[in-house]
Order: C-alpha cells, then sequence, then structure tokens
C-alpha cells in the first residue's frame, strides 16, 4: 500500500517548486528583454512564456489557496501521485527553461526555436495536468 | 552654283567606280526584267557633291518618312546591296521590296587610296518603271536619298524626290535576361570605378567589361552572381548576400555566403562570450553589391527608398548567370561606366529581419577593398 502524505505539506512543495521555477523564467527572461535579446520580437518571446507556465501555476496556486480557507491538517495524498506530480513538473519546467538556456549552443534564431519548442512542451504539459488531476482526486482522504 | 553639278554625269565620266559594277537585282514579283524597255534615267535635277564618308556610316537600315517625299522608304545597307522598302511602283497600295548592288562612287580627287565614298547608286527596275537611287552622306549622321524614277507608260509622269533618310536604331532587348530596375533603388554608399579597372568607355565591349567583373568576383569566391540588363546596353551583376561584421569585414568561412537566414554557427571562449550571447543580441550585418555597368545617367528611384532585404534576395536569385552573346559584342558608349552600388543591410538581433541601412559607417571603397575585389591602389586610380 503506498504511504499516504500530508495534504498541505504537498501543496506547499508543489507551490514552491513552480513559483520557484517560474521566477527563474520570468527573471532570465526580464534579463534577455532587457537586453534586446529579442529585439522587436519581445512581445512573441513573452507571449511563448506565458502559456507555458501559467495554466498550470494558476491551478497550483489556486489548490493551495483554497486548502488554505479550510483546515486540511488531517487530509492526507496518496504518496505516489504526489511524487509522479512533482517530478514531472520539475521534468517540465526544467525542458522550458532549457529553451532559452540552449539557444545559443544552438545558433537557430531564440523565436524560431521557441517556436520549435512547443511541439514537446504542449505534448508534456499535458501529462503534468493529468497527473496533477489525479493528484487532486487522490486527496480528501483522512488518514486513520 | 559652278560646285553643283549633275551628279550622275560626274559619276559617270569624272569618277571611277570602286567596285566592280554589279547588277541591279529587281525583286518585285511581279516585275519582269526587261532591259532596254525603258530608256536610261536621265536626271532632271542637279544633285550638289558631297564630302565623303567611310562605307561604314552607309550601313544599316534607314527610313525616310514620307512628309519629306512622296513615299515613307525604308532603306537597307548591307555592304553595297540595298533593299528598298516603298509602295509598289506597278501600282496598288501594298508595299514592294526591291533590291540590287550599288556602285561606288568616290569624291572627286580623291587620292587613289583613299577608301571614301562620296555616293553609293543603285538602279532596278521592270520593263514599265526604273528607279535610280543615290545615297550620299549628311549631316548629323543622316543619309540624303535622291531618288529618279521613269516609266513606261505615257500617261505616267517621271518623277523626282529628295529624301533625308535617318538611321533606324533597333534597340533589341535580350529576352532571355531580367531587367535590373534603373534608376536603381537607393544604395547605402556608390562607387564609381575608375575607367582603367573594368569599363573604358567607347572602347570596352560589353563582354570585355563583364569579363574583368568575372576575374574580380572569382577572386573572392563569391560562386553565384546574377546578371541583368539595363536597357539595351548595359547590363548589371549582382552578388549574393554577403554576411559581414560591423566595420565591414567578411564573416570567416562558409559563413560568409550563408545569407540572411543561415544558423551562425556558435563559438564560444568562454562562459563569458556564452552569458553574453544568453542575455544579449547578436545583431547580423550584410551586404550585395550591384556593378552597373551603364550610360544611363544615375540617380536613385522616385521614392528614394534603399533596397529591402527581402528584394535584395530575390535579385540575388532573379538574374541570369551569363551576359547573352548579344550583349557581349556591344560596345560601351562614351558616357558608359561601371558604378558599385553597395546595398547594406543590418539585424538588430536574430529574431529581426535585416533592414536596409540608408548611412553607413565605412564607405563604398573600403567596402569593395575589403571583400578583397581590388586593393585601395587600384581604386584610387
Amino acid at each position: 500500500m503506498t504511504k499516504r502524505l500530508p495534504l498541505v505539506w504537498c501543496q506547499r512543495r508543489l507551490a514552491l517548486l513552480w513559483l520557484a521555477g517560474a521566477a527563474v523564467l520570468v527573471l532570465l527572461m526580464i534579463a534577455q528583454s532587457m537586453g534586446n535579446k529579442y529585439g522587436e520580437s519581445t512581445d512573441q518571446a513573452w507571449g511563448w512564456l506565458l502559456p507555458t507556465i501559467i495554466p498550470t501555476l494558476s491551478l497550483i496556486v489556486g489548490a493551495f489557496a483554497a486548502a488554505a480557507r479550510r483546515p486540511l491538517d488531517q487530509v492526507t495524498v496518496d504518496g505516489f501521485s504526489y511524487r509522479l506530480t512533482f517530478w514531472l513538473s520539475v521534468f517540465y519546467l526544467l525542458l522550458v527553461i532549457l529553451v532559452p538556456l540552449a539557444q545559443p549552443l544552438t545558433g537557430r534564431p531564440p523565436l524560431e526555436l521557441m517556436q520549435l519548442s512547443k511541439l514537446w512542451l504542449g505534448a508534456v504539459q499535458g501529462i503534468v495536468g493529468i497527473a496533477l488531476g489525479v493528484y487532486f482526486v487522490s486527496s480528501g482522504q483522512t488518514e486513520s | 552654283m559652278i560646285a553643283r553639278v549633275l551628279l550622275l554625269a560626274v559619276l559617270a565620266t569624272a569618277q571611277r567606280p570602286v567596285t566592280k559594277r554589279p547588277v541591279a537585282r529587281p525583286v518585285d514579283p511581279r516585275s519582269v526584267v526587261a532591259p532596254g524597255v525603258v530608256p536610261p534615267v536621265v536626271l532632271p535635277t542637279p544633285v550638289p557633291p558631297a564630302q565623303g564618308a567611310p562605307l561604314a556610316s552607309f550601313q544599316g537600315t534607314w527610313l525616310g518618312p514620307g512628309t519629306d517625299s512622296t513615299a515613307r522608304r525604308m532603306v537597307r545597307v548591307d555592304g553595297l546591296h540595298i533593299r528598298v522598302s516603298e509602295s509598289c511602283l506597278a501600282g496598288g497600295d501594298v508595299e514592294c521590296n526591291y533590291e540590287g548592288d550599288a556602285v561606288a562612287y568616290r569624291p572627286l580627287g580623291a587620292a587613289p587610296n583613299d577608301s571614301t565614298i562620296s555616293a553609293l547608286a543603285v538602279e532596278y527596275g521592270d520593263a514599265r518603271w526604273r528607279q535610280s537611287l543615290i545615297l550620299r552622306p549628311s549631316e548629323q549622321g543622316r543619309l540624303e536619298a535622291f531618288v529618279y524614277t521613269r516609266y513606261a507608260e505615257a500617261e505616267r509622269r517621271n518623277a523626282y524626290e529628295h529624301q533625308v533618310l535617318t538611321r533606324v536604331t533597333f534597340q533589341t532587348i535580350p529576352a532571355n535576361i531580367p531587367q535590373f530596375p534603373w534608376p536603381p533603388p537607393r544604395a547605402t554608399v556608390t562607387l564609381r570605378l575608375p575607367d582603367s579597372l573594368v569599363a573604358i568607355p567607347g572602347q570596352d565591349s560589353l563582354g570585355t567589361v563583364f569579363d574583368r567583373l568575372r576575374v574580380a568576383l572569382t577572386r573572392v569566391d563569391v560562386g553565384w552572381w546574377s546578371v541583368y540588363a539595363i536597357g539595351p546596353n548595359g547590363f548589371a551583376v549582382v552578388t549574393r548576400m554577403e554576411a559581414i561584421e560591423a566595420d565591414g569585414r567578411p564573416k570567416p568561412g562558409a559563413e560568409r555566403w550563408s545569407g540572411l537566414r543561415a544558423q551562425e554557427t556558435p563559438r564560444f571562449s568562454g562562459i563569458g562570450d556564452y552569458l553574453k550571447a544568453l542575455f544579449s543580441a547578436r545583431p547580423g550585418f550584410y551586404r550585395v553589391i550591384v556593378f552597373a555597368v551603364t550610360e544611363r545617367p544615375s540617380g536613385q528611384t522616385a521614392d528614394g527608398h534603399g533596397l529591402r532585404a527581402r528584394d535584395a534576395e530575390v535579385l540575388v536569385a532573379g538574374g541570369s548567370d551569363q551576359l547573352p552573346a548579344a550583349m557581349r559584342r556591344i560596345r560601351l558608349g562614351a558616357d558608359g561606366r561601371c558604378i558599385a552600388l553597395i546595398y547594406e543591410f543590418e539585424r538588430p538581433s536574430e529574431s529581426d529581419t535585416a533592414r536596409f541601412v540608408a548611412n553607413a559607417a565605412i564607405g563604398a571603397l573600403q567596402h569593395l577593398t575589403l571583400a578583397g575585389l581590388w586593393s585601395n591602389e587600384q581604386l584610387r586610380k
């Protein structure tokens, strides 16, 4: 039987992971925008980043905020679901941040690489979303 | 005037033909040659003597407008063979062609070794009519035509015409080579190349000029260029889009000719280079050189806009790789010259499109020397 974990603890870990990942990405993009890395296409670069992280980040932060409104100290979640969601999130965030970091090494124009990355990021983002769904369904079981 | 004498009388007596007297060959299909039926033409009007001219100055196609004579007449002179197109003398509204071999006459008092010709005379006709045509050089490169027509039929009156013929220039624009827009799009910088370097006006043929340019382009391994016509007697060579540094030096290796959309090979000597590439834009600089060989006055297009990078790429790909043989033989006129038009483009970042640079930091001479086409000394001659 899979070990169950406290829901609040899991939510905090996931929220921290996504906020940290998003912060790194946003700071990187801000620095690049200020360095005129994307020239006249800065808005397009941000147009790539925001749909990549905001939907999932909103979901996690929203769930975290909803959980904060009621006492959930006794609520537990399935440990495997949590770990699956956590590491899928790590994998996804690494894939996202790899796009701007690897661009100078590839020689491709940044926007071209961003467009190309949508192919795999979209697929992984879908899997992360499914994993998050399973994680939320698994919540609500009180540890006996 | 004493000097004005009957030309044919003089030609027949005081002068001797330069060439063997040919036999006229009437070609009017409706006519049958019957020598002797029509008496020899008697010249009713004195023809003034003319200064001589080389036979070459008679050559070509000449047009006499109908306003100057009774008939519009086209005369083609090829060597000593003359072909006349005019209204059929036998009647009708259709046009007939008559031809014959002319006799060339020297000026009075010409030295034996003087090849100058004062007049060409030809006669053609059939049993019903005969026509004599005398051509002599006139002012401003034109020919004067004295036309004597005599009819066998009593009801038709003999006629004399004087007509000034103007040379017809056929501008044969080769169909297999596209035209370069002229006046050209505004260039970043331009330079007229020294005449001795590429194009000697009034002396070189377009083929010779093209070969000199080709040698220079081959020297820097351009590999591909695009040739356009500029009107009927000029041409332009458009070089490939060349990637350069900000100071005009060409990019090393294959990057030089990789074009606008090429992916630059990343070269990092340390983490500092990587961080610089990560956080800042890598601008790109490019140039296209157009060598325009033409007599036409230069200038710029009415809108004054420069060439767009996209249009430059189209130009590079849209022309021919060779100058057609028909154009190679054309001689560069006295006003001909070779102008280097340098179009510079800048791409502020990898994500931007390249834009025309209106004011370059370096001059045309530096562009050409840095490209490796000619040395500074050659261009300053």
